[in-house]
């Protein structure tokens, strides 16, 4: 009996340690290991204790001359070295000791190996990674890098920091999420930074909607297909001003006939990862010494991406012999990639052309190992691709590639399989991964090109400005040579002349210095006006209304003052609204209306088209626009294949332009509708919607509507910001849509003595959800204002600013 | 007397060995602690070694929780269905209590046992 309950006893015990020592699976949520979670020496309690530690350096790095490392009261590391290695690798050191989860995650999500820490649910997911072959393309980006070792040398710096900040880090000193979801981190490598650079790709360069067009050709026919989608917007204000001359470009020859596309593409859904286009965009603009008040030149720029906590951006300043920058990095990539230093400022958007094409395979026979290509039959290369999934063991997957890249094989039986040729794929030369490092280093206007024409994808418009006054703007990355229309659609993947003709000479690509109008700007518009030589819209996405927002407004402004910029940065007009809401007010008939519905044109009528978060006429408006949009292109509702939906600005040109249009007219009623008919229909569907949806109206504002979040990477509520107050939509200079906006406000201002120099991003330093830096920026951001930038001269220089100064030697 | 005693050394050891063991290492201490306290019934021993690692293990992530304004244990508690951070100190001290009582009256019983 005694024996009995001590063997009871100790088996409980054990049974008590085993089990809160495993983690586990309930449906998609993952619970931690209990005990160890909990523990107060071992799990998350750890984690709160780290912040005494959080702006601690250890004196026992691996450096090769003593070094400085200062953080200010925003946590933002100051770093200064004697050599470009330490300095480096100090960067790899730092931004390891803040963001360690967040770049394990995301070059899971670039590898397709998610899975292995989530589980089954991701699988997908991995899948999709996969097949768009992204690891191949960072394996291929090592290989190109590798060519010329001596390029490499501050990147392994970078990752011998990370690494040294890694294997001496103890487990209860792990990311909160790593013991979360019970893992360790892992060892970085230059294949891990280049993940992170294709992550960027897929998220802006990782659309092509080919299929979609080619179904959408093929429906309409092509009378009425370049009708609805005409390649250029006639009030498009482009990137590089109009009357700009192209005469010296000697365009290159295109040997190749055009060929006719693919049509009916099927049903599958090629448009590539995700088709959040129309929600990822960017401003950037300068303004010359002509136009400010005080003759100074400034530069300001906002991208906008997926709003995410931790936040994509690290800001820092990096100082060593010849280098001096400050502005934001990405985690895993060395340098800094929008910022500043004494002499010249920069700040990127994303440019929409197109470098992602898709090839219809012919196969030799249905076993699918070979395919014709220039009238022989090509043996396909597999590629096995294997995901450990915990639970379930290796699960295996085989990916046929082909001459244009990997092979999407159609899940429908019928649909054709398409290749995928994407640009981010390509081997790349090796300088490619020196641009932002000679950037970082650059002087003057001709050092600011020559640091990014080694830049190939995803293709960015760089702004500039710089000290001595001089503004400017480039179109960068490689581009396809392409003959008109190639690559808008799907083309055969049996010729060789369907292949891109060549990559357009960076010298060729548009840009534009010191233009007589004294300012440069781009909003994701397109580059340049129908007269510039090359082809390049090819079904790419080019915003339609801040851009021309941007250019009314510097074009009408003297005297600007950096106060000027923070306004325009904040700018929550739409010119969407202001054309089309006219159009749409006009359709009602105020006498027919009841007094709820006249309150409601009332509030319509009074709106300035300001997109402010305590408005309700903006949810007003977005709804009956979003539903006149879909009433008048149902005739694409009912269709199953992939299609797309004319653009807004075609729809509102049509409203303007042709009321009586056949478009107007329902597909599926007996009488002829024309532009008045569906705006008074949208108008009554509107009326309910909005009944249904402000329940409570007092209180139910654009920004309860609108819905901003900014969620954590690992998607759990507890450690996001939900119902963020602030202006602006996704059409607006300040485009705040749900999920994604403005990710860093920068505004740089070079006068006669000084850079001045202001920023905020929503999200903090800190990546570790205990911290008070892990969110403190986020009001100060959704208030609009701005931080006051510490540049420090050297590592000598005294600032209130600076709360904590670590010496390394 | 002898009781508070072993509460006192066994939080001591376990606190110390939590630097050097894994998270359950609190129940070697417990363990012996209990084989050794022999004027206890089992009953009692599993109550010392509750309340010594309850108070250790509540007593450290208090303290914690303070320094850190609550800004992590109010998160832990959202992942938790919305618990607030006192209780998630709590539940801390729980588990630990939990651990601490097995381990002395494992050890109690293992003393029973061979001492007849």
């Amino acid at each position: 009996m005694k024996n009995l309950s001590t063997i009871l006893f100790s088996v409980l015990l054990l049974l008590f340690v085993v089990g809160l020592s495993s983690s586990f699976q309930i449906g998609n949520r993952s619970i931690p290991p209990i005990g160890k979670f909990f523990s107060p020496s071992h799990g998350f309690w750890q984690n709160a204790k780290l912040l005494n530690k959080e702006s601690d350096i250890p004196n026992e790095l691996n450096l090769l001359a003593p070094a400085t490392v200062k953080y200010d009261n925003r946590l933002v590391p100051h770093i200064f070295a004697q050599n470009e290695r330490d300095l480096f690798y100090l960067q790899g050191y730092i931004t390891a000791k803040h963001r360690l989860w967040q770049m394990d995650l995301s070059t899971r999500s670039a590898a397709g190996r998610i899975s292995e820490v989530l589980g089954e649910f991701a699988l997908d997911l991995d899948k999709r990674s996969r097949k768009m072959g992204l690891n191949w393309a960072a394996e291929n980006a090592v290989e190109g890098w590798s060519k010329d070792p001596e390029v490499l040398s501050n990147l392994e710096a970078y990752r011998d920091g990370i690494n040294d900040y890694t294997t001496k880090l103890s487990p209860k000193d792990y990311p909160i999420e790593f013991k979360l979801l019970n893992y360790a981190p892992e060892e970085w490598s230059l294949y891990k930074s280049a993940l992170i650079l294709k992550a960027m790709a897929r998220t802006l360069c990782g659309n092509g909607p080919d299929s979609r067009f080619s179904n959408t050709l093929d429906h309409l026919g092509r009378a009425d297909f370049d009708q609805l989608f005409p390649e250029f917007n006639p009030k498009q204000s482009p990137i590089i001003p109009e009357n700009t001359s192209w005469d010296y470009i000697d365009k290159k020859e295109i040997v190749n006939e055009p060929i006719a596309p693919s049509l009916s593409i099927g049903y599958e859904d090629h448009s590539g990862f995700q088709d959040n286009r129309m929600l990822m965009g960017s401003n950037n603009w300068a303004v010359a010494p002509q136009k400010t008040a005080d003759a100074s030149t400034i530069l300001a720029g906002d991208p906008h991406l997926e709003l995410t906590l931790p936040s994509i951006w690290f800001e820092m300043q990096l100082n060593a012999p010849g280098i001096n920058s400050y502005g934001v990095s990405i985690a895993g990539m060395q340098a800094i990639i929008i910022g500043f230093n004494d002499h010249i400022a920069w700040s990127v958007t994303n440019v929409g052309h197109d470098v992602m094409d898709w090839y219809e395979m012919k196969w030799t026979d249905e076993t699918k190992s070979a395919y014709y290509f220039n009238g022989q039959s090509q043996e396909v290369e597999y590629r096995i691709e294997s995901y450990m999934v915990p639970g379930k063991g290796i699960v295996s997957d085989t990916i046929r590639y082909s001459v244009w890249g990997p092979i999407w094989e159609a899940e429908e039986d019928g649909d054709p399989d398409l290749a995928l040729r994407w640009l981010p794929h390509d081997i790349p030369d090796p300088m490619e991964i020196k641009t932002f490092e000679l950037l970082n280093k650059a002087k003057d206007f001709d050092e600011y090109r020559k640091a990014i024409s080694n830049y190939i994808s995803p293709a960015q418009n760089f702004a500039f400005a710089s000290k001595n006054g001089d503004i400017g703007l480039t179109v960068s990355g490689r581009l396809p040579l392409r003959n008109d229309q190639q690559g808008r659609f799907v083309q055969a993947g049996d010729d060789y002349k369907n292949e891109w003709q060549d990559i357009i000479p960076f010298e060729h690509n548009p840009f534009v210095q010191n233009p007589e109008r004294g300012f440069i700007s781009s909003a994701n518009q397109h580059s340049t006006a129908p007269d510039y030589p090359y082809y390049y819209t090819a079904g790419g996405y080019f915003e339609a209304f801040r851009g021309r927002r941007v250019n009314d407004l510097l074009e009408t402004s003297e005297d600007i003052t950096v106060e000027d910029m923070k306004a325009l940065q904040n700018d929550s007009y739409s010119i969407k609204a202001e054309e089309a809401l006219p159009v749409m007010l006009a359709g009602i008939d105020l006498e027919t209306l009841e007094p709820s519905e006249k309150e409601i044109i009332s509030t319509l009528l009074s709106w300035d088209y300001q997109y402010e978060g305590h408005l309700k006429a903006p949810i007003l408006f977005e709804l009956w626009f979003n539903g006149f949009y879909f009433e008048t292109w149902d005739e694409f509702s009912k269709l199953e294949k992939p299609v797309l939906r004319p653009e807004t600005w075609r729809t509102i040109e049509l409203m303007e332009q042709s009321p009586d249009s056949k478009w107007f007219d329902k597909a599926d009623t007996e009488p002829i509708e024309n532009l008045s008919d569906i705006i008074v229909s949208s108008f009554q569907n509107m009326i309910k919607e909005y009944q249904n949806i402000a329940s409570d109206k007092e209180t139910y504002t654009w920004q309860s509507h609108r819905n901003t979040r900014i969620m954590h990477m690992g998607r759990l509520p507890a450690f996001s910001r939900m119902q963020i107050e602030t202006d602006g939509s996704r059409n607006t200079l300040n485009a705040v849509t749900s999920t994604t906006g403005p990710s860093w406000r920068m505004i740089v201002e070079f006068d006669e003595t000084a850079v001045n120099a202001l920023g905020v991003y929503p999200g903090g330093q800190s990546g570790n959800p205990a911290s008070p830096y892990y969110d403190n920026m986020i009001d100060t951001w959704a208030a609009g204002e701005y931080f006051e930038l510490n540049f420090l001269k050297d590592a000598n220089q005294i600032s209130d600013a600076i709360l904590k100064t670590n010496e390394l030697d | 007397m002898k009781n508070l005693v072993s509460i006192l050394v066994l939080i001591l050891t376990a606190f110390l060995f939590q630097y050097i063991g894994p998270w359950w290492i609190a129940a070697i201490p417990a363990l012996i602690v209990g084989y050794s306290n022999n004027t206890v019934s089992p009953a009692q021993s599993f109550a010392l070694g509750f309340v010594a690692i309850f108070l250790l293990w509540a007593g450290q992530s208090f303290f914690i929780n303070i320094q850190n304004e609550g800004i992590l244990a109010n998160k832990i508690g959202e992942i938790f269905n919305g618990l607030n951070a006192t209780s998630i100190v709590c539940i801390t001290g729980l588990i630990g209590g939990i651990l601490g009582g097995l381990a002395a009256m494992t050890g109690r019983l293992f003393k029973r046992s061979f001492s007849k």
